[in-house]
This record gives C-alpha cells, structure tokens and sequence, in this order.
C-alpha cells in the first residue's frame, strides 16, 4: 500500500466511492462532493486497514452515512446533474434512458438507495450489507424489497444466487 | 427498469478527469486538520413566516404535519429493539461507571440533564432537569453495581410500550446532540440501555461509539423512578404528584369530553431522508376503539402544558419527525396530534392548541395501531358536482391573493428564513375570470390529506387565498384544496389556463413577485463552470468558527468555479481576530483546510490568494450571491418600514429593483439589476450613512464558460512564511 493511505485510496476507489455517492442522491456534484469529503476525512485522520476490501468497506460505510447528512449542511451550494457534466470528460454517453434512471435515483430515498446499490451493484449480499450498514438482515431484507418496488427494478432471474434473493 | 440498466448506468460514473486531478492535488499535500464549519450571515434579519392569522383545526394540524423540517433526533428511543434503523450492538464485559463518574467530576461534562420519558399512566409529570452531582451519586448507587449481566440485544425482551427514565450526559445539555454524549436508559423490566455517540464521527453508523446492554436486578427501575421522582417534587409546579390514571378514571379534555367522538380520519407522517412522506389510513372499528380509549386514558388534568403560541407551535414543527394526526368528530373540527418527541397536540375548533408533554409511549401505541391499518387512496374516482364546486369555490375566494413558492434555492436557505410568499390585492374582474374558469373545470373528490401524500405534494408553487375563516390553496399540479376539503384537475392541460390569469395578475401588481422569481430562475447560473470576473466590495466581516475576518477592499474577483478558486485583486486592509495586518503580508488558515495568502503591494494594495474547495462570501460566490437577495428581500419584509420597491426596464431587457428598509432605526438600501435570463449583473447594498454595505458587478466581458479566460496561477503558500 503506498505510503499517502488516503491517494493510495482515492486511486484504487475513487470511482466505487462516487458511485456509491450516486447511486445514493443521483446527484453528479453533490456525488463528488460527498466523494471529496471521503478521502479528505482519510487523509486528515489515517485508519489502519486490514486489507483492500477493509478499506472499500470503510469507504462505502463513511461515503452512505455522508449522503444520509449531507443534506443537513449548507455546503450544498451545487446541484449539477449528469446531463450537466461534460460527457468528454467521463469518457462515456448519456442516453435519454440515462436520465430517466437518474431521475429515478434522485428520487429514492436514501435508506433504500444505498442498499440497492451495495446489493445490485456491488454485489455484497445480505449478510455482509446488514455488517457494513449496522443494520439486522431483517432490516435490509425489508429495505431491499421496499427500495427495489420503489425503484421498480425487474430482477433478471438469471445470475442470482438463490440464498440472497430476497422476496 | 431492468437491473442491468441499473448498474449499467451506475457503472458510466466515474470521476472526471478534473475531480481527479484536484482531489490528487489535494491528497498529495500535508493533511489538514479536519472541521466542520459553520456559515455565519452577517446583519441577516429572519423574516417572518408568511401564515394567515388563524387556521381551522385541521389546517393547523397539517401546517404542523406539512411545516415540519427533518431534525435528526439521536437518543432515547423507546422500544428500540423493533427500530429498523438500530445500529451497532456492543456488548460490554463490564459498565463503564468509572468513565462517566470520571468525566462527569472532570466538569468535562457539565451541563448535564435528567429526561424522563414514561408510560403515560405514570410519572409523566416529570420534567428535564439538572443533574446534580449528589443526584449521580444517587443513580449509581442503585444500579446494584454487583449484580447485574450483561446480555445481547438481541435477547432482551421487545421493549415497546414499557415505562422508562432515562438520562442524558452531554456538554451542552440534552437539547444540543454535538461532540459526544452518553445516555442511560432503563426500562420497567430492568433492561437497560447505555449509549455512547459521536455526532462528529461520520464513520459511524448512526453515530454510535458503543451500546452496552445490561439486565439489572428486579427493583432496579422503581428505586430509580422513585429516586427521580422525588428530586423532581422538590421543584416542580405539579401538585398532583404520583396521580396514576386508567380507563376506568378518565380527566377531561379541553375541548370537554369525548362523548360521541370517534376517529374519523388518521394519518402518520414521517421525515425519511428530509422528505415528508404522509400516508392517511383507513379506520377499522377496532382501531377507533383502542385509539379512544388511549385518548380517554390521557391525564389530561395532570400533564404539564403550555398554550401554543407562534414559537412553541414552529418549535413544535421543526421538532416533529413522526406525527400521527388524529381527527376527530369532523363536524366540529378536533384534532389531536401526537409526535415521536413525546408532544401531544389538541388542536381546537376555533384554531387555538394546547400542547401536551405526553412522553413517546402514547405516540408508540397509537402508531403501533395505525401500522397495521390500511392505507386510503388519496383521490377516490369520484367526481365532485358542479354544486359541490360552485359552493367551494364561491365561499372561499376573494380578492386577497397570496403566492406561495418553493424551489431548490428556497430550500438551502430554509434554514435560516422562514417559507416565503408574497400578497397582493387582485380586482373583481380578476377574481371573477379565476372563479369562473375553476366552476367550469370537472374535478376528482380527494382527502383532506390528500396534497400531502407522495405524487401530489411535490409541487413548489401555488397561489392562496386567505382570511379570517377559511383557507384555500390552487397549485402548479393542478390541486385545489383548503383544510378539510380536496380536488384535483381531471385534465392537466385545464391547469395552465387558470395558472396563467393568476400569474400575469401578481406579476403585474408586485415588483417583489417579479423580482423573486427572477432570482429564483436565474439561480441555474451557479451550476456555471469556467471563471467570471467581477468588480465587487467585500462584506465587512466574516465569522467562521467563531473566528473573524475583517476584510475591507475593492478590487477584482476572478472566480474559477471549477477549481473552486478564487483570486481578488484590490487595495485595502485585511484583520484576523480584530487585529490589522499591515505588515507586508498576511497568512489565514481556515479551519477546514482552506488557506490565504495575502501579500501588500505599495501602500494599501494587496494580492490575496485563495485555494479551497468551500463557498467564501456572498460577494465572491455567484450562488450565495442569489441568496444574499434572498435574504435581503426577507430583511425587507420583516422591518418596521418598507419604504419602496421598484422595479425599473432598461434598455437592454434587464430590471434594476430598488428596495429599501429600516431595522431598528437603520435604513438599508438595496439596488439589484438582473437581466432577462435571471443573471444578477450587479448588486449594491448601502446603509443610511450612504456607505457601501457590499457590491458587486460582472465585468462587461464576462463570458461564463469562457476558453478565453484564464485564470491566474494560484499562489503557492510558501509554509515558511505562514504567521502563526
């Protein structure tokens, strides 16, 4: 691991932890807001981490309970969206269809946006998601059924493993 | 939406080239002590809330329901063990007496308080208090420190509805949940509670350092009631002392009985994530039952109380996170509210309240009800006759206008002012076209409760007409509603023609209205990338921290927004904590990693260099610049004297408004122009002396998101030279 933990960090994951800022308020700036305080807070107070996957679990975890307070602050003072950020710069094209899922995201609370993320796409299964979230399996069981009408997200069957499905 | 598309559109965020270059910048360099901060707006008035004088009882119910903002509330949760939001379980092999007695005599904690929060039937008489440190003694001492165990949450009993008296152990008092605090809970089987939060440690799930449980021996909780109990009837004003109350001894209400009354209606609301969510449900006969004999049970003649007035009832609102309101008798509007802060609420037929310190056991029962009832569509199908609507519009709309708005900019400075609106007078023939086209409409029946739910309480304008008896609100999605009566546009496409009379009438009338909304629409200009220049005065004082900055200059800002930088240029004086830096220069590191250098120039021209990645003044940043109008307009509303507000066309399609007021016999002008597209191009403020409060003005070639501009290298802090 190099020596500056927090660059180190920020390299490894600074796409997972914007993501999971995203996915969380569906908001580009507010995401690379909430990013920046991530890594700044590593940076400013080390953690000793166990391995990679300690640190992205840290990561994650600090990066959700930022989205969850972040409305608290008024350092809210941008609210670019995606359509807003110069799609060059992302490497990446937006389609209409884009939007709409952003819209959709925006809208989802956050309690349930965060365990759809850390269970659709970053694969973490129940019991994990309870551990790095604090909460009891029941809990995101619920969380994860809520989230997924309000998302109205179509599971494909294929590729699931049975013990994680959550109906 | 499939899952792939999903991740498939989460996998297409990553972070710009930009965002990585500065956060590597960032991250390269020493690490900064890390703070929050605090904004300070100086010589900012609140402006008053804009509400009718008097709300029916049901209205009033739902401004509390609707006026609520979500204020996270940390501790006592009675029944915790069912919360789906509980967090870290800790098992503590041993419970850390030492550490409290230890802060606690270290004055580290010092303002320490006694909550109490039990059953309704009991001692809910109690009152907050002050901790003393024979008191402590007294609680330690009969913890039977001997003979307790320590057990998993998980095997404690579920806990909801139990009595309980809890303490809280904070240096600030139980109303201020920062830093670190403590709270002691135990419950009537003897289970307890001991939390230990961080409110500054985000790392944490809800903020949680550790969470010991422990099952004390039988008795413990009643010696330790009585041990309460009896400090609190040392100085308390309630004379009944240890009334207990049940079903079979009810006290009156104030509204004088419940003979005859019934649940008509019920609705919980809940803040999830700062959103209201507010869902009316269905009353089942049992239901109705089990609610009223709760409310029956009530000691209603004992409980302390206070009559609502302006303050307690926006502290009520600002307090309550989840409510459930109960209506009763709708005839005679009664309603009855109560929240999961332990407040219940009457609120009467004539408007007037009365507020209630019930404890949470009431509010956990009654929702424990409510949660299993069906939830009520809010718009039945049914469609209203053309009676029903010439009535309601007939008896509720008169020449007094009123514009209710909302929007993101409205939101951030929420915090600080109060819901905005503006009023003017509309003629008859006005009145009557929107009376006419609101008759001709065909509309669907809904729930009083109805604008508040999910789909249809997201709009963020409306207009209202307001008086002595009724209340009755149209908004930009098509709702036409007062406090007990709802209906919707069948047809969406009928809401731009009534929308449009009532708009072009109040933007004639009302400079203010204008103006508001221009800044409101020209607010998407802080989402401008690139640099702008700008000549500007800058505020006269600053506070961060409790730190201040005194800056007086005038020169030229060059604003990168992308890189968050910003440079000015000038001459003038910078202070740090009241003392002039006249040397030849002047080094400011802010709490939250920010730095500036400042460098003189000849005599009394300087340099200063700014490199951070926060919001500066209002002067210097485009955004809070729209809100320093906001604020100002507020200011304007809430003085004693409102001299003018104009609004004046210039040639090229922009409007300079003019307004000025006085504020304890000091009058403050403001001149705003701000041109078709809602961009504020200059701004000044000048108080009675005639001096420049702040100002600030785009240069004419100011281009947003200009490749032409560049902006200057920032200055790289030379540690050497800082000035400790």
């Amino acid at each position: 691991m190099d020596d500056n933990t927090a660059l180190y960090a920020f390299r490894k994951y600074g796409d997972t932890v914007l993501r999971a800022a995203y996915a969380c308020c569906g908001n580009y700036s507010e995401a690379e807001d909430i990013t920046q305080d991530v890594f700044l807070a590593l940076h400013s107070k080390p953690q000793n981490f166990e391995s990679d996957e300690h640190m992205k679990a840290w990561l994650l975890r600090v990066a959700l309970n930022k989205c969850k307070n972040y409305k608290k602050s008024f350092r809210v003072s941008r609210t670019d969206n995606i359509d807003d950020v110069n799609e060059n710069e992302l490497k990446c094209s937006f389609t209409p269809k884009d939007s709409e899922i952003r819209e959709n995201i925006a809208r989802l609370p956050k309690k349930y946006s965060s365990v759809i993320f850390l269970y659709y796409y970053e694969g973490y299964n129940v019991r994990e998601i309870a551990e790095m979230l604090g909460k009891k399996e029941n809990t995101v069981n619920s969380l994860l059924q809520r989230g997924r009408k309000k998302l109205k997200i179509e599971l494909e069957r294929e590729g699931y493993n049975e013990t994680d499905r959550v109906y | 939406m499939k899952r792939t598309e999903y991740t498939e559109h989460i996998e297409k965020i990553r972070c710009s080239e930009e965002f990585k270059r500065k956060m590597e910048r960032q991250l390269s360099a020493a690490p900064q002590e890390a703070h929050e901060y605090e904004d300070v707006v100086q010589g900012v008035e609140p402006a008053k809330r804009f509400r009718p004088n008097r709300f029916a009882a049901i209205a009033a119910a739902l401004v509390i329901i609707a006026g609520g903002v979500g204020v996270s509330m940390h501790g006592i949760r009675n029944g915790h063990m069912t919360d789906p939001m509980f967090s870290e379980i800790q098992v503590a092999s041993d419970f850390p007496y030492a550490e409290i007695y230890d802060l606690y005599n270290s004055q580290q904690i010092h303002g320490t308080a006694v909550y109490k929060n039990v059953d309704l039937a009991d001692i809910s008489d109690f009152q907050t208090g002050e901790m003393t440190n024979e008191l402590l003694d007294s609680l330690f001492n009969n913890f039977e420190m001997d003979s307790w165990n320590t057990v998993k949450v998980k095997d404690m009993a579920d806990t909801r509805g139990m009595e309980d008296v809890s303490f809280i152990l904070h240096p600030d008092g139980y109303e201020r949940y920062t830093g670190v605090y403590y709270i002691f809970q135990i419950l009537e089987n003897n289970d307890a509670y001991f939390i230990k939060y961080d409110m500054a440690d985000d790392s944490l799930s809800d903020h949680i350092v550790s969470e010991y449980c422990y099952q004390f021996t039988e008795g413990t909780f009643e010696r330790y009631r009585d041990i309460l109990r009896a400090e609190n009837a040392e100085d308390t004003t309630i004379a009944e002392g240890d009334v207990t109350v049940s079903a079979d001894d009810p006290q009156t209400p104030p509204f004088g009985s419940f003979d005859s009354m019934n649940v008509q209606q019920i609705a919980v609301s809940d803040f999830v994530n700062y959103e209201l969510q507010v869902v009316e449900k269905e009353v089942t006969e049992t239901a109705n039952s089990e609610i009223m004999d709760i409310l029956r049970s009530f000691p209603w003649d004992t409980v302390p109380r206070e009559d609502a007035n302006e303050e307690n009832m926006s502290t009520l609102a600002n307090g309550s996170k989840n409510v459930v309101a109960i209506i009763l008798d709708t005839e005679k509007p009664i309603s009855i509210l109560v929240d999961s802060n332990g407040k219940l609420t009457t609120v009467m037929e004539d408007g007037s309240a009365i507020i209630y310190d019930s404890g949470t056991a009431i509010y956990d029962r009654i929702r424990e009800i409510t949660d299993g009832l069906t939830a009520v569509e809010p718009f039945s199908g049914e469609i209203a006759s053309q009676e029903e609507i010439d009535s309601f519009v007939e008896e509720n709309i008169d020449s007094q206008l009123y514009y209710h708005i909302s929007s993101p900019l409205l939101e951030e400075t929420q915090g600080i002012t109060g819901s905005r609106g503006t009023k003017v007078m509309t003629d008859n023939d006005t009145v009557e076209a929107i009376k006419a086209k609101l008759k001709s409409f065909t509309w669907e029946k809904g729930s009083s409760f109805a604008p508040y739910t999910e789909g249809f309480n997201d709009h963020s304008r409306e207009f209202m007409w307001a008086n002595s008896e009724n209340t009755i609100y149209f908004s930009e999605n098509g709702l036409l509603y007062n406090s007990s009566k709802s209906y919707r546009l069948t047809d969406t496409e009928d809401i731009a023609e009534i929308w449009d009379i009532l708009h072009e009438n109040i933007a004639e009338e009302s400079p203010d209205f204008r103006l508001t909304e221009s800044i409101i629409n020209g607010y998407n200009f802080r989402n401008m990338t690139g640099t702008y220049s700008a000549s500007f005065t800058v505020p006269a004082e600053v506070s961060v921290s409790g730190k201040s900055f005194v800056i007086e200059s005038d020169g030229t800002a060059y604003v990168d927004k992308e890189n968050g930088g910003i440079m000015l240029e000038g001459s003038g004086t910078v202070s740090y904590n009241n003392k002039a830096e006249t040397e030849r220069y002047a080094y400011i590191k802010y709490p939250d990693g920010r730095e500036r250098y400042d460098e003189a120039r000849g005599e009394g021209e300087s340099t200063a260099h700014y490199d951070g990645y926060n919001t500066l003044f209002p002067m210097l940043d485009y955004a809070e610049l729209y809100k320093q109008v906001l604020y100002d307009i507020e200011s304007y509303y809430a003085s004693e004297s409102k001299e003018f507000i104009t609004d004046e066309d210039n040639s090229d399609g922009s409007h300079t408004y003019a307004f000025k007021w006085l504020k304890d016999k000091e009058k403050t002008t403001v001149n705003v122009t701000v041109n078709e597209q809602g961009k504020i191009t200059s701004y000044i403020k000048i108080n009675g002396d005639g001096n420049v409060i702040n100002s600030f003005e785009l240069s004419d070639d100011c281009v947003f998101d200009s490749d032409d501009f560049a902006m200057p290298d920032m200055y790289k802090i030379n540690n050497e030279r800082i000035i400790s």
